[in-house]
Protein backbone atom coordinates (compact mmCIF):
# COMPACT_ATOMS: atom_id res chain seq x y z
CA UNK A 1 0.00 0.00 0.00
CA UNK A 2 1.97 2.98 -1.03
CA UNK A 3 0.67 6.22 -0.28
CA UNK A 4 -0.32 7.31 -3.72
CA UNK A 5 -2.77 4.08 -3.87
CA UNK A 6 -4.22 5.07 -0.30
CA UNK A 7 -5.05 9.38 -1.81
CA UNK A 8 -6.71 7.38 -4.79
CA UNK A 9 -8.69 5.39 -2.40
CA UNK A 10 -9.53 7.72 0.41
CA UNK A 11 -10.96 10.05 -2.52
CA UNK A 12 -13.17 7.13 -3.32
CA UNK A 13 -14.52 7.90 -0.05
CA UNK A 14 -14.25 11.54 -0.16
CA UNK A 15 -12.34 11.96 2.87
CA UNK A 16 -8.64 13.03 1.20
CA UNK A 17 -9.67 16.11 1.69
CA UNK A 18 -9.71 15.51 5.81
CA UNK A 19 -6.23 13.46 5.43
CA UNK A 20 -4.63 15.71 3.20
CA UNK A 21 -3.05 18.63 5.48
CA UNK A 22 -1.83 15.61 7.66
CA UNK A 23 0.14 13.52 4.68
CA UNK A 24 2.40 17.08 3.52
CA UNK A 25 2.33 18.32 7.08
CA UNK A 26 5.45 19.45 6.32
CA UNK A 27 4.93 21.20 2.80
CA UNK A 28 2.47 23.74 4.27
CA UNK A 29 4.77 26.51 5.16
CA UNK A 30 7.07 26.05 2.38
CA UNK A 31 10.05 29.04 3.51
CA UNK A 32 13.75 28.40 4.00
CA UNK A 33 13.43 28.03 7.70
CA UNK A 34 17.72 27.35 7.69
CA UNK A 35 20.58 26.08 6.37
CA UNK A 36 22.05 22.51 8.58
CA UNK A 37 25.24 21.76 7.03
CA UNK A 38 26.65 18.24 7.79
CA UNK A 39 29.83 16.95 7.59
CA UNK A 40 30.47 13.40 7.25
CA UNK A 41 28.35 11.18 5.68
CA UNK A 42 28.45 7.98 7.93
CA UNK A 43 25.94 6.28 10.27
CA UNK A 44 25.41 9.67 12.31
CA UNK A 45 25.44 12.33 9.58
CA UNK A 46 23.36 10.63 7.39
CA UNK A 47 20.55 9.48 10.02
CA UNK A 48 20.54 13.19 11.18
CA UNK A 49 20.26 14.52 7.22
CA UNK A 50 17.73 12.40 6.31
CA UNK A 51 15.23 12.55 9.65
CA UNK A 52 15.51 16.36 8.99
CA UNK A 53 14.72 16.08 5.74
CA UNK A 54 12.29 13.40 6.34
CA UNK A 55 10.48 15.73 9.14
CA UNK A 56 10.85 19.14 7.68
CA UNK A 57 11.76 19.30 4.06
CA UNK A 58 11.91 23.15 4.00
CA UNK A 59 15.35 22.55 5.91
CA UNK A 60 17.99 23.18 3.41
CA UNK A 61 20.58 20.38 4.04
CA UNK A 62 24.06 20.26 2.63
CA UNK A 63 26.93 17.24 3.29
CA UNK A 64 30.16 17.70 2.95
CA UNK A 65 31.83 14.09 2.53
CA UNK A 66 34.99 13.26 0.95
CA UNK A 67 33.60 10.02 -0.39
CA UNK A 68 31.22 9.50 -3.52
CA UNK A 69 29.84 6.26 -2.18
CA UNK A 70 28.74 5.24 1.04
CA UNK A 71 30.93 1.98 2.27
CA UNK A 72 29.43 0.76 5.04
CA UNK A 73 32.27 -0.42 8.44
CA UNK A 74 29.62 -2.52 9.74
CA UNK A 75 28.88 -6.19 7.75
CA UNK A 76 32.84 -5.00 6.37
CA UNK A 77 33.43 -8.01 8.81
CA UNK A 78 31.42 -10.44 6.43
CA UNK A 79 33.42 -9.25 3.52
CA UNK A 80 36.88 -10.15 5.29
CA UNK A 81 35.51 -13.62 6.40
CA UNK A 82 34.92 -14.31 2.53
CA UNK A 83 30.65 -13.86 3.27
CA UNK A 84 29.93 -10.78 0.89
CA UNK A 85 31.76 -8.91 -1.30
CA UNK A 86 32.37 -5.01 -1.08
CA UNK A 87 29.69 -4.48 -3.51
CA UNK A 88 27.36 -5.90 -1.15
CA UNK A 89 28.13 -2.79 1.38
CA UNK A 90 28.41 -0.05 -0.98
CA UNK A 91 25.92 1.92 -1.87
CA UNK A 92 25.12 5.61 -3.46
CA UNK A 93 23.77 8.43 -2.29
CA UNK A 94 21.47 9.01 -4.89
CA UNK A 95 17.98 8.87 -3.36
CA UNK A 96 19.11 11.45 -0.32
CA UNK A 97 19.94 13.93 -3.46
CA UNK A 98 16.49 12.60 -6.07
CA UNK A 99 14.22 12.30 -2.94
CA UNK A 100 15.62 14.32 -0.23
CA UNK A 101 16.92 16.91 -2.27
CA UNK A 102 19.72 16.90 0.26
CA UNK A 103 22.81 18.72 -1.48
CA UNK A 104 26.15 16.71 -1.62
CA UNK A 105 29.70 18.50 -1.99
CA UNK A 106 32.42 15.88 -2.24
CA UNK A 107 35.48 18.28 -1.01
CA UNK A 108 37.44 17.99 2.10
CA UNK A 109 36.41 20.83 5.67
CA UNK A 110 39.46 22.50 6.27
CA UNK A 111 38.10 24.09 9.45
CA UNK A 112 35.04 26.18 10.92
CA UNK A 113 34.38 29.81 11.99
CA UNK A 114 31.99 30.00 14.41
CA UNK A 115 31.82 33.45 15.16
CA UNK A 116 30.85 33.98 11.57
CA UNK A 117 29.30 30.54 11.29
CA UNK A 118 31.02 29.44 8.43
CA UNK A 119 33.06 26.17 7.65
CA UNK A 120 35.76 26.19 4.92
CA UNK A 121 36.40 23.12 2.45
CA UNK A 122 39.34 23.37 0.30
CA UNK A 123 37.40 24.95 -2.30
CA UNK A 124 34.54 26.79 -0.74
CA UNK A 125 33.09 28.83 2.71
CA UNK A 126 29.95 27.42 3.59
CA UNK A 127 27.54 29.33 5.69
CA UNK A 128 25.17 27.16 8.00
CA UNK A 129 22.57 27.84 11.31
CA UNK A 130 23.16 24.82 12.51
CA UNK A 131 26.72 22.29 11.90
CA UNK A 132 26.46 18.54 12.55
CA UNK A 133 29.98 17.14 12.95
CA UNK A 134 29.88 13.17 12.20
CA UNK A 135 33.29 12.81 11.54
CA UNK A 136 33.96 9.40 12.70
CA UNK A 137 37.39 8.31 13.75
CA UNK A 138 40.79 8.76 13.58
CA UNK A 139 43.62 5.79 13.60
CA UNK A 140 46.54 6.79 15.62
CA UNK A 141 49.74 4.79 14.34
CA UNK A 142 51.75 7.11 16.66
CA UNK A 143 52.26 4.66 19.46
CA UNK A 144 53.75 1.81 17.19
CA UNK A 145 57.13 1.71 16.31
CA UNK A 146 58.68 1.63 12.58
CA UNK A 147 55.09 2.23 11.21
CA UNK A 148 55.48 4.13 7.67
CA UNK A 149 53.04 4.93 5.28
CA UNK A 150 53.87 2.03 3.28
CA UNK A 151 53.20 -0.31 6.09
CA UNK A 152 49.72 -0.53 5.37
CA UNK A 153 49.97 -3.02 2.28
CA UNK A 154 51.55 -5.64 4.81
CA UNK A 155 49.75 -4.34 8.13
CA UNK A 156 46.12 -3.25 6.92
CA UNK A 157 43.86 -1.99 9.43
CA UNK A 158 40.47 -2.07 7.51
CA UNK A 159 38.95 -0.62 10.47
CA UNK A 160 37.61 2.19 8.10
CA UNK A 161 35.95 0.11 5.15
CA UNK A 162 36.82 0.32 1.74
CA UNK A 163 40.34 -0.59 -0.02
CA UNK A 164 41.68 -1.85 2.93
CA UNK A 165 38.79 -4.28 3.38
CA UNK A 166 39.28 -5.29 0.10
CA UNK A 167 43.36 -5.98 0.79
CA UNK A 168 42.51 -8.12 3.55
CA UNK A 169 39.91 -10.34 2.04
CA UNK A 170 42.21 -11.47 -0.34
CA UNK A 171 45.08 -11.72 1.91
CA UNK A 172 42.86 -13.83 3.79
CA UNK A 173 41.34 -15.90 0.48
CA UNK A 174 45.30 -16.83 -0.84
CA UNK A 175 46.41 -17.87 2.72
CA UNK A 176 48.12 -21.34 2.18
CA UNK A 177 47.82 -24.21 4.30
CA UNK A 178 49.63 -23.77 7.80
CA UNK A 179 49.89 -19.76 7.72
CA UNK A 180 49.58 -17.62 10.21
CA UNK A 181 46.60 -15.19 10.69
CA UNK A 182 47.39 -11.97 13.63
CA UNK A 183 44.81 -9.87 14.64
CA UNK A 184 46.05 -6.77 16.74
CA UNK A 185 43.43 -5.07 18.99
CA UNK A 186 43.59 -1.47 20.84
CA UNK A 187 42.97 -0.29 23.82
CA UNK A 188 39.06 0.86 24.14
CA UNK A 189 37.33 3.09 23.86
CA UNK A 190 37.69 2.33 19.84
CA UNK A 191 34.97 2.06 17.16
CA UNK A 192 32.82 -1.11 17.42
CA UNK A 193 34.27 -2.93 20.40
CA UNK A 194 32.91 -6.43 19.57
CA UNK A 195 34.11 -5.91 16.00
CA UNK A 196 38.15 -7.52 16.47
CA UNK A 197 36.20 -10.40 17.98
CA UNK A 198 33.65 -11.03 15.34
CA UNK A 199 36.69 -10.18 12.46
CA UNK A 200 38.99 -13.16 14.12
CA UNK A 201 35.41 -15.90 14.40
CA UNK A 202 35.03 -15.14 10.58
CA UNK A 203 38.40 -15.80 9.49
CA UNK A 204 38.58 -18.75 11.97
CA UNK A 205 35.65 -19.92 10.09
CA UNK A 206 36.80 -19.44 6.94
CA UNK A 207 40.44 -20.99 7.85
CA UNK A 208 38.61 -24.07 8.98
CA UNK A 209 36.70 -24.75 6.28
CA UNK A 210 39.02 -24.26 3.26
CA UNK A 211 42.69 -24.65 4.74
CA UNK A 212 44.80 -26.65 6.83
CA UNK A 213 46.86 -26.66 9.73
CA UNK A 214 46.34 -22.23 9.69
CA UNK A 215 46.26 -20.52 13.33
CA UNK A 216 44.58 -17.21 14.01
CA UNK A 217 46.74 -15.77 16.99
CA UNK A 218 45.05 -12.33 18.60
CA UNK A 219 47.01 -10.00 20.67
CA UNK A 220 44.78 -8.05 22.31
CA UNK A 221 45.63 -4.76 24.19
CA UNK A 222 43.04 -5.23 26.64
CA UNK A 223 42.80 -7.67 29.46
CA UNK A 224 39.88 -9.57 28.41
CA UNK A 225 37.67 -9.60 25.55
CA UNK A 226 36.17 -6.34 25.74
CA UNK A 227 32.63 -6.86 24.22
CA UNK A 228 29.88 -10.60 25.04
CA UNK A 229 32.91 -12.13 26.15
CA UNK A 230 31.26 -15.32 27.45
CA UNK A 231 29.59 -15.75 23.81
CA UNK A 232 32.85 -15.22 22.03
CA UNK A 233 34.86 -17.48 24.71
CA UNK A 234 32.56 -20.16 24.20
CA UNK A 235 32.13 -20.35 20.07
CA UNK A 236 35.88 -20.28 20.06
CA UNK A 237 36.28 -23.10 22.64
CA UNK A 238 33.61 -25.11 20.85
CA UNK A 239 34.79 -24.66 17.22
CA UNK A 240 38.08 -23.37 16.94
CA UNK A 241 39.98 -24.33 19.51
CA UNK A 242 43.08 -25.94 17.33
CA UNK A 243 42.69 -22.28 15.48
CA UNK A 244 42.50 -19.51 17.60
CA UNK A 245 45.02 -18.76 20.15
CA UNK A 246 43.64 -15.79 22.11
CA UNK A 247 46.46 -13.50 24.30
CA UNK A 248 45.03 -10.98 26.78
CA UNK A 249 47.25 -7.84 27.90
CA UNK A 250 49.56 -8.13 24.55
CA UNK A 251 49.39 -5.17 22.98
CA UNK A 252 51.46 -4.41 19.90
CA UNK A 253 54.41 -1.74 20.02
CA UNK A 254 56.09 -2.32 16.85
CA UNK A 255 56.43 -3.85 13.56
CA UNK A 256 59.23 -5.18 11.30
CA UNK A 257 58.54 -4.42 7.88
CA UNK A 258 60.80 -6.91 6.49
CA UNK A 259 60.28 -9.64 7.77
CA UNK A 260 56.65 -9.23 8.80
CA UNK A 261 56.35 -9.52 12.29
CA UNK A 262 54.39 -7.99 15.17
CA UNK A 263 56.43 -6.68 18.41
CA UNK A 264 54.58 -6.89 21.80
CA UNK A 265 56.56 -6.45 24.89
CA UNK A 266 57.24 -9.84 25.27
CA UNK A 267 57.42 -11.35 21.65
CA UNK A 268 58.46 -11.34 17.90
CA UNK A 269 55.42 -13.26 16.34
CA UNK A 270 55.79 -13.74 12.10
CA UNK A 271 52.70 -13.07 10.52
CA UNK A 272 51.57 -14.67 6.82
CA UNK A 273 48.91 -12.28 6.99
CA UNK A 274 48.13 -9.69 9.90
CA UNK A 275 45.86 -7.02 10.64
CA UNK A 276 47.09 -4.18 12.55
CA UNK A 277 43.96 -2.30 14.42
CA UNK A 278 45.91 0.50 15.83
CA UNK A 279 44.68 2.86 18.64
CA UNK A 280 41.84 5.58 17.80
CA UNK A 281 40.93 8.76 18.46
CA UNK A 282 38.67 12.25 16.97
CA UNK A 283 39.83 13.25 14.12
CA UNK A 284 42.84 16.06 14.53
CA UNK A 285 40.04 18.10 12.37
CA UNK A 286 38.19 18.61 15.90
CA UNK A 287 40.89 19.21 18.11
CA UNK A 288 42.23 21.87 15.42
CA UNK A 289 39.06 23.50 15.81
CA UNK A 290 38.63 23.49 19.55
CA UNK A 291 36.05 21.11 19.94
CA UNK A 292 38.22 18.95 21.94
CA UNK A 293 39.14 20.02 25.68
CA UNK A 294 42.65 20.18 26.30
CA UNK A 295 44.09 16.90 26.84
CA UNK A 296 41.16 14.53 25.36
CA UNK A 297 41.05 12.61 22.75
CA UNK A 298 36.82 12.72 22.33
CA UNK A 299 34.73 15.29 21.74
CA UNK A 300 33.05 17.01 24.38
CA UNK A 301 29.00 17.08 23.91
CA UNK A 302 25.78 17.88 25.89
CA UNK A 303 24.13 14.29 26.63
CA UNK A 304 20.73 16.08 26.14
CA UNK A 305 20.84 16.94 22.24
CA UNK A 306 24.93 16.12 21.11
CA UNK A 307 25.38 19.91 20.90
CA UNK A 308 29.10 20.67 21.39
CA UNK A 309 29.88 21.95 25.07
CA UNK A 310 32.17 23.95 23.72
CA UNK A 311 30.59 26.16 20.76
CA UNK A 312 26.88 27.18 19.64
CA UNK A 313 24.73 26.15 16.96
CA UNK A 314 27.62 22.92 16.26
CA UNK A 315 26.68 19.24 17.09
CA UNK A 316 28.64 16.88 17.16
CA UNK A 317 27.25 13.40 17.31
CA UNK A 318 28.64 9.16 16.18
CA UNK A 319 32.04 7.71 17.34
CA UNK A 320 34.12 10.45 17.88
CA UNK A 321 31.87 11.66 21.04
CA UNK A 322 33.85 11.98 24.62
CA UNK A 323 32.24 8.78 26.61
CA UNK A 324 32.96 10.52 29.50
CA UNK A 325 30.46 13.22 28.57
CA UNK A 326 27.89 11.02 27.00
CA UNK A 327 27.59 8.22 29.12
CA UNK A 328 28.38 4.60 28.48
CA UNK A 329 27.23 3.94 25.12
CA UNK A 330 29.31 2.55 22.74
CA UNK A 331 30.79 3.37 19.30
CA UNK A 332 28.37 1.96 17.26
CA UNK A 333 26.83 2.31 14.13
CA UNK A 334 23.26 1.63 15.44
CA UNK A 335 24.37 3.85 18.60
CA UNK A 336 25.42 6.68 15.66
CA UNK A 337 21.85 6.06 13.88
CA UNK A 338 20.02 6.78 17.15
CA UNK A 339 22.29 10.02 18.09
CA UNK A 340 21.69 11.26 14.61
CA UNK A 341 18.04 10.99 15.65
CA UNK A 342 18.44 12.68 18.48
CA UNK A 343 20.54 15.57 17.18
CA UNK A 344 17.97 15.90 14.39
CA UNK A 345 15.09 16.66 16.59
CA UNK A 346 16.73 19.19 18.60
CA UNK A 347 17.78 20.87 15.20
CA UNK A 348 14.44 21.31 14.49
CA UNK A 349 13.43 21.98 17.72
CA UNK A 350 15.89 24.75 17.69
CA UNK A 351 15.02 26.12 13.92
CA UNK A 352 11.78 26.28 14.68
CA UNK A 353 12.21 27.74 18.14
CA UNK A 354 9.68 24.90 20.35
CA UNK A 355 10.99 22.77 23.40
CA UNK A 356 13.26 20.20 23.41
CA UNK A 357 12.29 16.93 24.20
CA UNK A 358 14.43 14.17 26.06
CA UNK A 359 16.35 11.66 24.08
CA UNK A 360 15.70 8.36 24.00
CA UNK A 361 18.47 5.61 21.85
CA UNK A 362 18.51 2.18 21.18
CA UNK A 363 21.86 0.05 20.32
CA UNK A 364 22.21 -3.37 19.26
CA UNK A 365 25.11 -5.10 18.18
CA UNK A 366 24.60 -7.91 15.85
CA UNK A 367 28.62 -10.17 15.56
CA UNK A 368 28.85 -13.54 13.86
CA UNK A 369 30.51 -16.23 15.51
CA UNK A 370 30.94 -18.47 12.13
CA UNK A 371 29.43 -18.49 8.86
CA UNK A 372 26.39 -19.92 10.05
CA UNK A 373 25.63 -18.31 13.80
CA UNK A 374 25.91 -14.85 15.40
CA UNK A 375 25.40 -13.27 19.07
CA UNK A 376 23.84 -10.15 19.91
CA UNK A 377 23.89 -7.71 22.56
CA UNK A 378 21.22 -4.46 22.93
CA UNK A 379 20.02 -1.76 25.35
CA UNK A 380 18.02 0.72 25.40
CA UNK A 381 19.57 4.50 26.75
CA UNK A 382 17.41 7.68 28.22
CA UNK A 383 18.75 10.69 29.46
CA UNK A 384 19.84 10.84 33.05
CA UNK A 385 19.34 14.08 34.37
CA UNK A 386 21.02 13.94 37.86
CA UNK A 387 23.48 12.62 36.53
CA UNK A 388 23.51 14.84 33.04
CA UNK A 389 24.41 11.81 31.31
CA UNK A 390 23.04 9.48 28.43
CA UNK A 391 22.18 5.68 30.30
CA UNK A 392 21.23 2.53 29.88
CA UNK A 393 17.97 1.92 31.32
CA UNK A 394 17.71 -0.57 33.80
CA UNK A 395 16.79 -4.33 32.80
CA UNK A 396 17.03 -2.96 29.46
CA UNK A 397 20.48 -4.46 28.59
CA UNK A 398 21.83 -7.73 27.62
CA UNK A 399 23.16 -10.41 25.31
CA UNK A 400 21.40 -12.88 23.23
CA UNK A 401 21.15 -16.23 25.53
CA UNK A 402 23.31 -18.11 23.32
CA UNK A 403 24.41 -18.65 19.18
CA UNK A 404 21.80 -19.14 16.61
CA UNK A 405 21.21 -18.92 12.85
CA UNK A 406 18.20 -16.86 13.41
CA UNK A 407 20.99 -14.38 14.69
CA UNK A 408 23.31 -14.53 11.79
CA UNK A 409 19.39 -13.98 9.74
CA UNK A 410 18.67 -10.94 11.96
CA UNK A 411 22.07 -9.25 11.91
CA UNK A 412 21.86 -9.27 7.81
CA UNK A 413 18.26 -8.20 7.66
CA UNK A 414 19.15 -5.30 10.17
CA UNK A 415 22.06 -3.99 7.89
CA UNK A 416 19.83 -3.82 5.26
CA UNK A 417 16.60 -2.16 6.83
CA UNK A 418 19.20 0.47 8.81
CA UNK A 419 20.83 1.12 5.28
CA UNK A 420 17.37 2.11 4.07
CA UNK A 421 17.20 3.83 6.96
CA UNK A 422 19.78 6.10 6.22
CA UNK A 423 19.97 5.73 2.55
CA UNK A 424 16.36 4.75 0.96
CA UNK B 1 -10.54 -18.93 -12.31
CA UNK B 2 -7.03 -18.08 -10.69
CA UNK B 3 -8.02 -14.36 -11.57
CA UNK B 4 -10.83 -14.25 -10.39
CA UNK B 5 -9.54 -15.75 -7.40
CA UNK B 6 -6.85 -12.72 -7.43
CA UNK B 7 -9.70 -10.19 -8.51
CA UNK B 8 -12.05 -11.42 -5.39
CA UNK B 9 -9.07 -11.39 -2.97
CA UNK B 10 -7.79 -8.06 -3.94
CA UNK B 11 -11.05 -6.01 -3.68
CA UNK B 12 -11.67 -7.86 -0.19
CA UNK B 13 -7.58 -6.33 0.89
CA UNK B 14 -8.68 -2.86 -0.77
CA UNK B 15 -12.27 -3.04 0.98
CA UNK B 16 -10.19 -3.85 4.66
CA UNK B 17 -7.74 -0.87 4.07
CA UNK B 18 -10.32 1.52 3.82
CA UNK B 19 -12.24 -0.29 6.48
CA UNK B 20 -9.43 0.09 9.18
CA UNK B 21 -7.88 3.38 7.52
CA UNK B 22 -11.03 5.10 8.17
CA UNK B 23 -11.56 3.17 11.53
CA UNK B 24 -7.80 4.33 12.48
CA UNK B 25 -8.42 7.76 11.51
CA UNK B 26 -11.15 8.39 13.36
CA UNK B 27 -10.28 6.58 16.77
CA UNK B 28 -7.07 8.85 16.48
CA UNK B 29 -8.29 11.65 15.43
CA UNK B 30 -7.44 13.60 18.93
CA UNK B 31 -4.07 12.00 18.59
CA UNK B 32 -3.77 13.22 15.00
CA UNK B 33 -4.72 16.56 15.35
CA UNK B 34 -1.79 16.48 17.82
CA UNK B 35 0.77 15.00 15.60
CA UNK B 36 -0.94 16.80 12.58
CA UNK B 37 -0.84 20.39 14.17
CA UNK B 38 2.63 21.16 13.11
CA UNK B 39 6.16 18.94 12.68
CA UNK B 40 7.07 21.73 15.49
CA UNK B 41 4.51 20.36 18.01
CA UNK B 42 6.23 18.54 21.48
CA UNK B 43 3.93 15.60 21.13
CA UNK B 44 5.06 15.37 17.27
CA UNK B 45 8.52 14.97 18.33
CA UNK B 46 8.13 13.15 21.28
CA UNK B 47 6.64 10.72 19.29
CA UNK B 48 9.22 10.43 16.69
CA UNK B 49 12.02 10.83 19.71
CA UNK B 50 11.01 7.33 21.32
CA UNK B 51 9.56 5.67 18.25
CA UNK B 52 12.84 6.67 15.50
CA UNK B 53 15.40 4.18 17.01
CA UNK B 54 13.19 1.28 16.55
CA UNK B 55 13.55 1.68 12.51
CA UNK B 56 17.02 0.62 12.94
CA UNK B 57 15.66 -3.39 12.65
CA UNK B 58 12.29 -2.57 12.13
CA UNK B 59 11.58 -1.58 8.26
CA UNK B 60 9.51 -1.66 5.28
CA UNK B 61 10.51 -5.19 4.98
CA UNK B 62 9.32 -8.77 6.33
CA UNK B 63 12.28 -10.79 6.23
CA UNK B 64 13.57 -11.87 8.93
CA UNK B 65 12.84 -8.84 11.38
CA UNK B 66 8.83 -8.06 10.98
CA UNK B 67 7.95 -4.30 10.29
CA UNK B 68 5.74 -2.43 12.41
CA UNK B 69 4.45 -0.47 9.48
CA UNK B 70 0.07 -1.25 9.05
CA UNK B 71 0.63 -3.67 11.83
CA UNK B 72 -2.36 -2.69 14.22
CA UNK B 73 -2.14 -0.64 17.49
CA UNK B 74 -3.71 -3.04 20.27
CA UNK B 75 -1.10 -5.73 18.33
CA UNK B 76 2.08 -4.08 18.88
CA UNK B 77 1.12 -2.95 22.02
CA UNK B 78 0.12 -6.43 23.45
CA UNK B 79 3.48 -7.72 21.75
CA UNK B 80 5.75 -5.44 24.12
CA UNK B 81 3.51 -5.93 27.27
CA UNK B 82 4.25 -9.70 26.64
CA UNK B 83 8.05 -9.27 25.77
CA UNK B 84 8.34 -6.95 29.13
CA UNK B 85 6.61 -9.33 31.24
CA UNK B 86 8.44 -12.42 29.90
CA UNK B 87 5.48 -14.11 28.64
CA UNK B 88 6.39 -14.38 24.99
CA UNK B 89 10.14 -15.15 24.03
CA UNK B 90 12.67 -13.34 21.98
CA UNK B 91 16.17 -13.24 22.62
CA UNK B 92 16.18 -9.32 22.03
CA UNK B 93 12.84 -7.74 22.40
CA UNK B 94 12.69 -9.02 25.60
CA UNK B 95 15.59 -6.40 26.50
CA UNK B 96 14.72 -3.57 24.67
CA UNK B 97 10.78 -4.00 25.34
CA UNK B 98 11.94 -3.36 29.01
CA UNK B 99 13.07 0.23 28.27
CA UNK B 100 10.21 1.78 28.42
CA UNK B 101 7.34 2.64 30.06
CA UNK B 102 3.58 1.67 29.58
CA UNK B 103 2.80 5.25 28.45
CA UNK B 104 5.92 5.38 26.27
CA UNK B 105 5.07 1.77 23.98
CA UNK B 106 1.19 3.10 23.79
CA UNK B 107 2.97 5.93 22.16
CA UNK B 108 5.38 3.99 19.88
CA UNK B 109 2.36 1.59 19.09
CA UNK B 110 -0.13 4.41 18.04
CA UNK B 111 2.85 5.82 15.82
CA UNK B 112 3.63 2.61 13.95
CA UNK B 113 0.16 1.64 13.81
CA UNK B 114 -0.23 5.28 12.21
CA UNK B 115 2.91 5.70 9.97
CA UNK B 116 1.66 2.14 8.01
CA UNK B 117 -1.17 4.87 6.48
CA UNK B 118 1.14 7.34 5.07
CA UNK B 119 4.37 6.43 4.81
CA UNK B 120 5.84 4.89 1.19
Amino acid sequence: MNRRLLLKNMGNLGVATSLLPFISISNTNAKNVGRVVVLGAGWGGLSAAKTIKQISPEVEVIIIEKNKEFTSCPMSNWVIGQLKSMEDITFSFDNLKNKYSIKFIHEEAINIDPSKKVIKTDKQELSYDKLILSPGVELDYSSIENWKEDSLYNFPAAWKAGPETQLLSNKVKNISNGGVVVISIPLGPYRCPPGPYERASLIASYLKKYKKNTKLIILDSNQKIVSKGALFQEAWDELYSDIIEYRANSGVVGIDNLNNKFMTDFEEIKCDVANLIPSQRAPKFLKDNGLIDKGANWAAVNPYDFSSSITNDVFIIGDSTSQSNVGGVPKSGYVANSMGKVCALAVIAELYDVEKVSPSLINTCYSLVSSEEGISVSAVYNYNKEDNKIKSIKGATGLSPNRSSLIKDNAWDWATNIWKDMLG
Amino acid sequence: MMKGIMKYISSYFFLCIVFVSFNVFAENKDFLKAVDSSHTSKSFIEARSLSLPCLGCHGQSNASIPSLFQLKEDYIYNALIEYQSDKREHYLMQIISKGYSDEELKIISKYYSLQGLYNE
